[in-house]
């Protein structure tokens, strides 16, 4: 097949035998089974969530951290401080919230790109969306102060950041379609040399940057949620929900891809609109989280593989799955990162490779030569 | 290879329990990490601000010349914290850290509890100083434009700000008499040379100046000119450029000029071997935050440069043996 040329025994496996073969018991216990897998990532998400709560630079006893949560909601509970209040409602809140949101947009679109490129080692840069969005916060970055923007950066940026990762998405899909078709092949060529593309301007405005720009720029390239506010919140979880809500939906199909794609053709699969579906989930999720987080790397990477090695290549979990487990990474990620160093911030790319690479790693050595993709 | 879905399945529960005791791991490193990282209020400074107001402040200052305004004006033992660019004067190296200026950590400054934030207006992100307000701690940023008469309207500001307008007023005199007669020396001079100001940070990063940069600003008041002109900012250097240029002088921040190894190593970049001034070795370095900084110590770097670029005015350009220790 063409698109075994390009990767080494691209997989062959079956994901789940066909149900047909399957007593209704084994059925059931799957489906229980995926159900179970996903509450419990669920619920550790929310506990996750609960201790970026409640950690932080300043020392909040868990207590007060409930009392001021109600009454931020209008439960009154008795005195609150405007600094204990300031901390967790119009700090920590908002950066939880939209670390929740950025963590689960990169873990579902590696999800999703594993199972498109059928390769390990696919994730959203391949299809260009993350340096398209690296291009657009770095021009606003290194032009905005000069060429006198009518908005104020605060607002370009993330804007900026969001097209440039539909734009940049949307020229390597048109190239890589030709005759209403998309070879797989052809898409992540086309991927690397728009990439190879977007990095060469990159380097141009490093180029031009001044130093303090280039600082800006290096941190941006490293990831934060330090600029979290309610309105980046409300701003990047429409697409996020989105991509969440219709991913379930391209689960059946991307387990027939593992197959290959003309079996999948031949169970009935739509390739053609399943890529272009996926492309554009992965491209509407990545875009919406990183304009306003910056880059962050290996999440994407690292939370379909975990899943993936825990609990086998099915779709059905492993797609909200890596958003959930997407969601928990990057929230300890941000807790580690503001309060190993407070009062200063570690940037959160350094800390999701460093903490994820090494368990990634271990996890890689323990499971031996046993699986694959 | 091929993967055996049964056998992977088998033991599910054994392999993801791995991954969970690695989580609860980390949310222990976290919740370790966490005690001891803020300050007890106990300690707040002494210092009295103003003329009988009754609580000292507690400033968190953000901006290199900022903070050594606040030095400067005797209320350096109010601040309980800095960022990354307050490098100057040495005390600074005990505060704590808030991040760089251009992406402070909102909840790191609420941690230690300032009742004044006071930056200059690059300051960043917006949202952090927004959360700031929002805890109820009093956010100033001054203007951080270069130039002389801005440098004393932002000492006022500051002073103004900390309640201590009579100090920033005596700082600016200070400083107007310390800049005054090398202003009036270079007001003398018959050449103008030209200077081109190289900024690096490391190999492969050399920038020049160009228009409407502190550094063009500083080479005027000494007395010379830019080598380049034609465009705003920084540009990356190139060895035409520099041999069009043709300065009299190259000019570097010494952190800079280290960076790169020093005058050897400014040499080893192209071009600037092939120039009069690289072959005579004019290179004049100048202590980073003193030259660009635009705080107290501007009339030094003033003099400084002023003295290289005109060597016969040196004499009357005023004499400042601490001026000379500080700049070492």
């Amino acid at each position: 097949m063409m698109e075994a040329g390009w990767v080494e025994a691209p997989a062959v496996a079956e994901p789940e035998p066909e149900p047909a073969q399957l007593g209704p018991q084994v059925v059931l216990r799957r489906q229980r089974r995926v159900w179970l897998v996903l509450g419990g990532l669920f619920v550790a998400m929310l506990l996750c969530a609960a201790l970026g709560l409640g950690l932080g630079a300043m020392r909040i006893p868990l207590v007060r951290v409930l009392e001021v949560l109600l009454h931020g909601i209008g439960v009154q509970v008795g005195p609150i401080g405007l600094e204990e209040q300031g901390v967790v409602l119009s700090i920590r809140l908002p950066r939880v919230l939209l670390g929740l949101s950025v963590g689960a947009a990169l873990g579902v679109s590696g999800a999703l790109m594993q199972g498109l490129f059928r390769n390990p080692l696919a994730d959203p840069t391949l299809i260009g969306v993350s340096s398209g969005a690296a291009l657009g916060a770095k021009t606003v970055i290194v032009l905005g102060a000069s060429g006198g923007w009518a908005l104020s950066r605060d607002v370009a940026l993330p804007a900026c950041a969001f097209l440039g990762a539909l734009v940049v998405t949307w020229l390597v899909w048109g190239l890589a379609r030709r005759d209403g078709r998309t070879e797989v092949p052809t898409l992540l060529l086309a991927g690397i040399a728009i990439n190879a593309l977007a990095m060469s301007l990159q380097g141009v405005l490093a180029l031009l940057a001044s130093d303090a720009q280039l600082r800006t720029l290096t941190f941006w390239t490293l990831g934060s949620l330090g600029g979290a506010t309610y309105d980046a919140v409300w701003l990047s979880l429409p697409g996020v929900l989105l991509v969440l809500l219709g991913a379930p939906f391209l689960a059946g199909s991307l387990n027939a891809l593992l197959l290959g794609e003309g079996d999948a053709r031949c169970l009935g699969v739509d390739v053609e609109r399943l890529k272009r579906v996926t492309v554009l989930l992965t491209a509407l999720a990545v875009g919406s989280a990183v304009a306003f987080s910056g880059n962050v790397g290996f999440v994407g990477l690292l939370a379909p593989h975990l899943l993936r090695m825990a609990f086998g290549p099915d779709h059905r979990l492993l797609l909200i799955g890596s958003a959930l487990l997407g969601a928990i990474v990057l929230t300890l990620a941000d807790l580690a990162s503001r309060t190993l160093l407070a009062p200063q911030e570690i940037p959160l790319g350094i800390l999701t490779a460093a903490l994820g690479a090494p368990f990634f790693l271990w996890l890689l050595r323990r499971r031996g030569r046993r699986g694959g993709f | 290879m091929t993967m055996r879905q049964t056998r992977r399945t088998a033991r599910p529960w054994r392999r993801s329990r791995s991954w969970l005791v690695l989580l609860f791991t980390l949310v222990g490193t976290a919740c370790n990490n966490e005690p001891g990282q803020t300050q007890p209020s106990a300690e707040a400074p002494a210092v009295a601000v103003g003329s009988g107001e009754p609580a000292p402040p507690r400033i968190v200052s953000a901006g290199g010349n900022v903070t050594e305004v606040l030095y400067a004006l005797g209320v350096g033992s109010a601040l309980v914290g800095a960022d990354t660019t307050s490098t100057y004067p040495l005390e600074t190296a005990a505060l704590p850290k808030v991040g760089y200026l251009r992406r402070l950590s909102a909840e790191g400054v609420v941690s230690l509890r300032p009742t004044l934030f006071l930056g200059t207006d690059d300051a960043e992100p917006h949202a952090a100083l927004d959360q700031l307000r929002g805890a109820g701690i009093r956010v100033e940023l001054v203007d951080d434009a270069p130039g002389l008469e801005a440098t004393y309207a932002r000492v006022l500001a500051i002073g103004s700000i900390v309640g201590r307008r009579d100090a920033a007023e005596a700082l600016v005199h200070d400083m107007r008499a310390a800049a005054a007669p090398v202003l009036a020396g270079v007001a003398t001079a018959a050449t103008r040379p030209s200077v081109l100001f190289i900024y690096a940070r490391g190999q492969g990063s050399a920038q020049v100046a160009g228009e409407k940069t502190a550094a063009q600003i500083m080479i005027e008041l000494a007395g010379g000119k830019n080598a380049v002109s034609g465009f705003e900012g920084f540009r990356p250097l190139t060895a035409e450029a520099v041999v069009q240029a043709e300065p009299d002088f190259y000019l570097m921040p010494a952190l800079g000029l280290q960076s790169l190894g020093n005058v050897e190593g400014l040499l080893a970049q192209p071009g600037i071997a092939q120039t009069a001034a690289g072959r005579a070795r004019r290179v004049i370095a100048i202590e980073d935050s003193t030259l660009l900084g635009f705080g107290p110590r501007v009339a030094l770097a003033l003099r400084e440069l002023a003295a290289r670029l005109h060597p016969e005015l040196a004499p009357s350009l005023g004499s400042a043996p601490a001026a000379a220790s500080e700049l070492r």
